[in-house]
């Protein structure tokens, strides 16, 4: 009899091992509120400071270009020697002088050149004293205030951040473009030309949110929901509110309790009062997200 | 007639010399192919949507294009369903023509409606459509090549100038390539930032580029008296050209190309694939076979270009046949080939142990070879193909051929034995030939009769269509082709070799002569014990359909079913998702450590080589040739064991056989929901999540699949673009979605020639951040000297939209389908429980009137194949009936004569049952076939009881003497047609489960009947003889002569 139960739980044992499907292995991470820092990005125009952009008064013949592109020039200094092509001022000749102190930006004319009133003869401007120049759409008006900080990037310096401020936003809409004009100081040393153009990130706060990753959402019909473990490792399905989107995440504005552990990714489709395998997530879930609205 | 064929056999011998030097010729000349036809022609075409929006692009295309395909059917070409998804970059259609349009018919037809709709759809959409055939019968070549010396890009230059001419020469082959995955372009990265500064948009860069790659042809200019071409050349010739190329910007401003953008000659970068041989980068060779091509020459032809010019590749050039088909088919036809050779010795084993004599079993073997050599003239004229079927119908027939001439050799030897006991002489040929045209005469018209039941099986055959004439029609014309050739041979040719070498010599004994004789007596008795018992009559005829009743309720509805058997095979196919990947590197890395992992756990010595293929940065597979395929299930066993499915990490591992016959998916429950909007689509979601928390099913697809995506929506401000139209800009929407587009990918805009090369030109923005869209809304544009961020101009949504939709028949649809694992063969059963369930939950699952559920029987190919065959037997049997009742003139006796048919069929059922296998098709065919098979037997004995009863033999008598006739013949027939089906139904070699259950129903069934038939028969024959009260022999016999004489007393005796 003894031989019989034993025979017979032998073999009971691999039929149970093997008879139960084995428990999947999930990920899993705890709710917990995630910091999420504000941030706004602007196309920037840098200009600089000190830009004169000289026209022809009257109708001149281009006699000598006096300074070349790039030249350092004083205010005052001699740029070109033209003659007068208008009767009324007698066919005198007229040196161009520079209304301000600066480098040659760029020259539009050539020796013996004739230019008409109104054309552009040349550009000045400073290197030295450049500025950021940003756009500011409605949407993000009322948000940007002066003295936040951030960065520029320019693809053409391979991604180098350089430190700006907001330093003033004007007050006027564009009516064309429909934005606003703001101001960014530079505030390192770097190489930067003025028409450069390169992108500004600017932070504004930090939130925080219940955040999940899509991944882990399950659908029935329109409806989202989240598997989260219970007691004995079970899984229950329970449905939840989304918000905004945050990249790869969304934001769950109910349904949520602070500490419950809910599945992220599981190889394969997970019923209600499953049993999962699982390693406990790290004992506090520090994310600070960075993202924006 | 046949007397005087018979009288000059020499003649008659040169005859079918010559027949058989043509068969011979008309066999080679056969096309062969991997399969026949068993899919319905489908092709495919794919049109990308550029900047159009999946909407939009269906509004204003989508349907004209819809319209357009469902135009094409016409005398030639019939089209039966046509499915088109528009999916989030693309539309894809796929049509599907009747069966049995030509394929190239059917690809024709397609094509010229994508060029007549191209014209109508703006360039950058009409230059990347494509048309292709999705014909997975056809097969495919493919190798790998690599050297561990040179890397693959060098390796590709070297090579590909060499070998590309001779690929293209290759008649039979479709666009023959060496692939390089590694494959260089040159690649023009814009600057948004420099366009940004210049106020210019990539369509203005697209489209000078495209006009400086243009080169126009005009007229012959003569100079003197020869004539040349006037060509304008392209102004861009080289990389360098390119580079210097001027953009002109508002007809003032030039700006060199290189400054706008970083022009470089590079990898691909949106080609992710690689392939890898034994862990060393590959090339491969890749090669489909024409419609209607010979794919064994097309291989050949390959391989011969492969080792002709051997001498100019590289010496470290390796080459790995990943799939051959020609090897495939030839290892196919030489298993067969063995199968035929194994039935020709069984046949000549049996005719050995029970005739004797090496005259006796050669003059019958030569059937089988003649048979199939003749055969091959007529498949040769109604255009057969040589495949692993109509191979496989071959090796079928080669065990029934030898029947007919078994049963004529053996009435030979029964009348020369009586020739003998008579003393007349056999020395002059006229003798030689009365003995033998008497003997012919007297089984002439039971070998017709019992050739014609066997053949006329396959009448309803002809009827079928679809799947069951695909997949068997050419085994079924391959059978009555061989088997009809074999009557011929059996009354015209086995008897003139036999005239030619018969003698008066007593006929040498067969080694089972002494055996057979007591077994003989064995039977007679326990026949006599069998007569004589009371009920006899009612269980003669109650077994058979007691037999098939009970077989019929218990045995068939567990039976698993399937279409046809799976080939076996060599590879082992492991398919590997990750989902935490982040560059196509990464992946590769993983691959690499799945193949080195699993290297790790199998013995080194059973693994030929490996060949990896990443398809993208989310997955790819690795492949293990086995040396040996016993080792192949184990191996793919350790591979489960160690690889199991993560949260990351998916593995899907199953073996691979190139040659495995394409064949409709087998999905296990099916429902098709039609609606519109987002209802459709959340129901299609309730659904799925009802199916998955029951549990019963592991695997559920759904087409179209990811439905609810987020996707970000651009809601351009009318007022804005109002006024900045007004002020003169002439920045668009398109502009918008094109920025969008090539941040994502590259556009092509031709092709230029680089180190003899030609690689194709693809530009695309450099800043991979716009992909992102805090980065895309914040683009900058310059608008009147100022730089604005694109979401001035409008709103950024993000939204839930549909991603792909099905719409066929003009109907929004999607398709549920839901499958078991592999060993679950209760899947109707199981179909049925779940269609009751969804039905009880309906109003959870379908929330608005405009959806509707339809479940649909999933395997609708193989239940209508089915049920054809339920009615070809049925057909069938009535055709038995009708043709042997023209014979008989008796509905008893057509009645007991099919008797057998129950028997068989029961028998079978049995079979497949015990050797655990499937009812599909073949085995369908071999039930069918089968019937036709087994009344031979019964009328073989039915027309000698009929010949005995004129020459006077009555009741117990008559039956015991027309059983001792016929039992010889029976035997020999019996048993060389199971001998012969034997090496089939133990399904070895390539190819052989193909045919395993058709082999199983025939050679089993046949035992079965053929053991009841010498039983049940007589039986009922002995009570008809009672029921008419004739059961002693009449006084005087009926008109005798001679020899009639001495063998009526040798009979009473």
């Amino acid at each position: 009899m003894k031989a019989i139960l034993i025979l017979t739980a032998i073999w009971l044992i691999p039929l149970y091992t093997f008879g139960l499907e084995k428990s999947p292995t999930v990920e899993v991470k705890t709710v917990t509120k995630q910091t999420i820092e504000k941030k706004l990005f602007f196309p920037v125009e840098v200009l600089s400071k000190v830009h004169s952009e000289i026209t022809a008064d009257f109708n001149y013949i281009v006699q000598k270009r006096i300074v070349k592109l790039g030249q350092k020039v004083k205010r005052g200094s001699p740029l070109l020697s033209l003659r007068n092509q208008d009767f009324s001022q007698h066919y005198e000749p007229r040196v161009l002088e520079a209304p301000v102190t600066g480098v040659v930006a760029s020259i539009h004319v050539t020796n013996g050149q004739y230019i008409s009133k109104g054309e552009k003869i040349m550009t000045i401007n400073s290197p030295q004293e450049l500025y950021g120049k940003i756009e500011i759409s409605a949407v993000d008006y009322q948000r940007i205030k002066p003295n936040l900080k951030g960065f520029i990037q320019f693809s053409s310096l391979d991604g180098k951040k350089i430190p700006v401020k907001i330093k003033g936003i004007g007050t006027a809409v564009d009516p064309l473009t429909g934005t606003v004009s703001g101001e960014l100081e530079i505030l390192s040393q770097h190489k930067l030309v003025p028409g450069l153009i390169g992108l500004a990130e600017i932070t504004l706060e930090k939130q925080k949110k219940y955040l999940v990753p899509e991944k882990a959402l399950y659908y029935i019909g329109k409806d989202p929901y989240l598997a989260f473990i219970e007691n004995k490792n079970q899984i229950k399905k329970k449905k939840i509110s989304l918000g905004k989107r945050f990249g790869e995440s969304f934001e769950v504005t109910q349904g949520l309790q602070e500490n419950l552990l809910y599945v992220t990714s599981s190889p394969r489709f997970l019923k209600d009062g499953e049993t999962v395998n699982f390693t406990p997530p790290a004992s506090r879930d520090k994310n600070v997200k960075k993202d924006t609205l | 007639m046949l007397k005087k064929i018979l009288s000059n056999p020499k003649r008659l011998f040169v005859c079918v010399s010559l027949i058989v030097l043509y068969g011979i010729y008309s066999g080679y000349k056969l096309p062969i192919s991997m399969y026949p036809a068993t899919s319905k022609p489908s092709v495919n075409l794919w049109v990308p949507y550029g900047t159009y929006s999946a909407k939009k692009f269906r509004a204003d295309f989508g349907s004209q294009i819809e319209a357009q395909l469902e135009k094409i059917s016409n005398n030639q070409t019939k089209i039966d369903e046509i499915d088109a998804y528009y999916r989030e970059e693309s539309a894809f259609y796929e049509i599907e023509f009747a069966w049995g349009t030509a394929y190239d018919m059917a690809l024709k037809e397609v094509e010229l409606v994508a060029a007549s709709i191209s014209s109508q759809l703006p360039r950058e959409i009409a230059d990347m459509m494509g048309v292709w055939q999705r014909n997975s019968n056809s097969g495919f070549f493919a190798a790998s090549l690599y050297s561990s010396e040179i890397g693959i890009r060098k390796l590709y230059s070297i090579i590909h100038p060499i070998l590309k001419p001779e690929l293209d020469k290759i008649k039979d082959a479709e666009n023959a390539r060496i692939w390089n995955p590694e494959k260089y372009s040159l690649n023009i990265k814009l600057l948004p930032e420099k366009l940004a500064q210049y106020n210019i948009f990539p369509k203005t860069i697209r489209a000078q580029i495209r006009a400086a790659l243009d080169s126009f042809s005009g007229s012959n200019i003569k100079i003197g008296a020869k004539g040349q071409r006037f060509q304008i050349q392209s102004s861009i010739e080289n990389l360098e050209e390119l580079k210097r190329m001027n953009i002109v910007i508002n007809d003032k401003i030039f700006i060199q190309l290189s400054d706008l953008a970083i022009i470089n000659y590079g990898k691909d970068l949106h080609r992710e694939r690689s392939f890898k041989t034994n862990g060393l980068n590959s090339l491969i060779l890749f090669a489909n076979p024409k419609s209607g091509a010979n794919i064994k020459t097309m291989s050949e032809d390959i391989m011969k270009v492969l080792r002709d010019k051997k001498h100019l590749l590289p010496k470290s050039l390796k080459t790995k046949l990943i799939v051959d088909p020609s090897e495939a088919i030839k290892s196919s036809v030489l298993s067969l080939s063995k199968d035929v050779l194994v039935a020709t010795l069984m046949a000549v084993l049996v005719l050995y142990l029970f005739i004797g004599g090496f005259k006796n079993i050669a003059t019958a073997a030569i059937e089988i070879p003649l048979s199939m050599v003749i055969s091959f003239i007529a498949m040769g004229m109604i255009d057969m193909n040589l495949n692993l079927i109509s191979l496989g119908g071959l090796a079928l027939a080669a065990g029934m051929n030898v029947d007919a001439s078994v049963v004529v050799l053996e009435n030979i030897f029964k009348h020369k034995e009586v020739w003998n006991k008579l003393n007349k002489p056999l020395d002059r040929f006229q003798q030689r030939l009365q003995l033998v045209y008497e003997a012919v005469s007297e089984v002439a018209l039971p070998v017709i009769l019992s050739i014609s039941t066997t053949l006329i099986v396959f009448i309803p055959m002809a009827f079928t269509s679809d799947l069951t004439n695909a997949v068997l029609g050419d085994l079924a014309r391959a059978v009555i082709f061989s088997h009809a050739i074999s009557g011929l041979v059996a009354l015209v040719i086995v008897p003139a070799v036999r005239v030619v070498i018969l003698n008066s010599q007593k006929e040498q004994k067969a080694p089972l002569d002494k055996p057979f004789t007591k077994f003989e007596q064995h039977y007679e008795n326990l026949l006599t014990v069998l007569i004589k018992k009371r009920f006899k009559k009612f269980f003669a005829i109650c077994i058979p359909f007691t037999l098939l009743g009970i077989t019929g309720f218990t045995i068939f509805p567990h039976l698993p079913k399937e279409v046809i058997g799976k080939p076996g095979s060599d590879w082992i196919y492991m398919y590997v998702n990750a989902y935490d990947t982040q560059s196509a590197r990464h992946m590769d890395n993983i691959l690499q450590e799945v193949e080195k992992k699993a290297l790790a756990t199998l013995d080194p010595k059973q693994v030929d080589y490996t060949w990896l293929e990443m398809h993208n940065r989310n997955g790819g597979q690795i492949m293990f040739k086995m040396l040996q395929r016993k080792n192949l299930d184990a191996a793919k066993l350790k591979l489960k064991e160690l690889f199991t499915n993560t949260a990351n990490r998916n593995y899907y591992i199953s073996t691979w056989n190139p040659a495995q016959l394409p064949l409709p998916e087998e999905k296990h429950f099916l429902v098709t929901i039609t609606g519109s909007g987002e209802e459709l689509y959340q129901t299609a979601s309730r659904l799925k999540a009802f199916l998955n928390e029951d549990g019963t099913y592991q695997r559920i697809k759904v087409n179209p699949a990811n439905n609810s995506q987020y996707s970000y929506t651009f809601k351009p401000d009318p007022i804005r673009w109002n006024i900045l139209q007004r002020a003169g800009s002439d920045l668009s929407l398109s502009d918008i979605a094109d920025i969008s587009q090539l941040s994502q990918e590259p556009s092509k805009l031709g092709d230029l020639e680089v180190n003899n090369e030609q690689v194709s030109i693809e530009m695309s923005l450099r800043d991979e951040r716009y992909t992102q869209i805090k980065f895309l809304e914040n683009y900058p544009l310059k608008i009147q000297n100022k730089v604005i961020p694109l979401k001035a101009l409008g709103q950024f949504e993000s939204v839930k939209t549909i991603s792909s939709t099905h719409v066929r028949d003009g109907q929004e649809q999607v398709t549920l389908s839901a499958f078991l694992d592999d060993e679950n063969n209760n899947w109707e059963v199981l179909a049925k429980k779940m269609a009751n369930k969804i039905k009880n939950n309906l109003d959870t699952i379908i929330t608005s009137d405009q959806v509707s559920l339809e479940i649909q029987y999933p395997q609708k190919e193989l239940k209508s194949s089915l049920n054809q065959l339920a009615q070809s037997l049925i057909l069938s049997i009535g055709l038995i009936f009708f043709l042997l009742w023209m014979q008989f003139q008796s509905v008893k006796q057509v009645s007991i004569i099919m008797m057998t048919i129950p028997l068989g069929i029961s028998g079978v059922l049995i079979a497949l049952y015990v050797f655990n296998s499937y009812l599909s098709l073949n085995s369908a065919l071999g039930i069918i076939l089968l019937n036709g098979i087994t009344v031979n037997n019964s009328i073989l004995l039915t027309e000698v009881t009929n010949e005995l009863r004129k020459k006077g033999l009555r009741g117990l008598d008559l039956i015991l003497s027309a059983t001792k006739k016929r039992l010889r013949p029976i035997l020999i027939t019996s048993l060389t047609t199971i001998l012969g089906m034997f090496p089939v139904a133990l399904g070895l070699g390539d190819g052989g489960k193909i045919l395993q259950p058709l082999g199983i129903a025939v050679c089993f069934g046949l035992i079965f009947a053929t053991g009841m038939t010498l039983f049940v028969v007589p039986i009922l024959l002995y009570q008809k003889e009672k029921s008419l009260n004739i059961t002693e022999n009449i006084g005087q016999p009926l008109i005798l002569n001679e020899q009639d004489t001495t063998a009526q007393s040798e009979y009473l005796s």
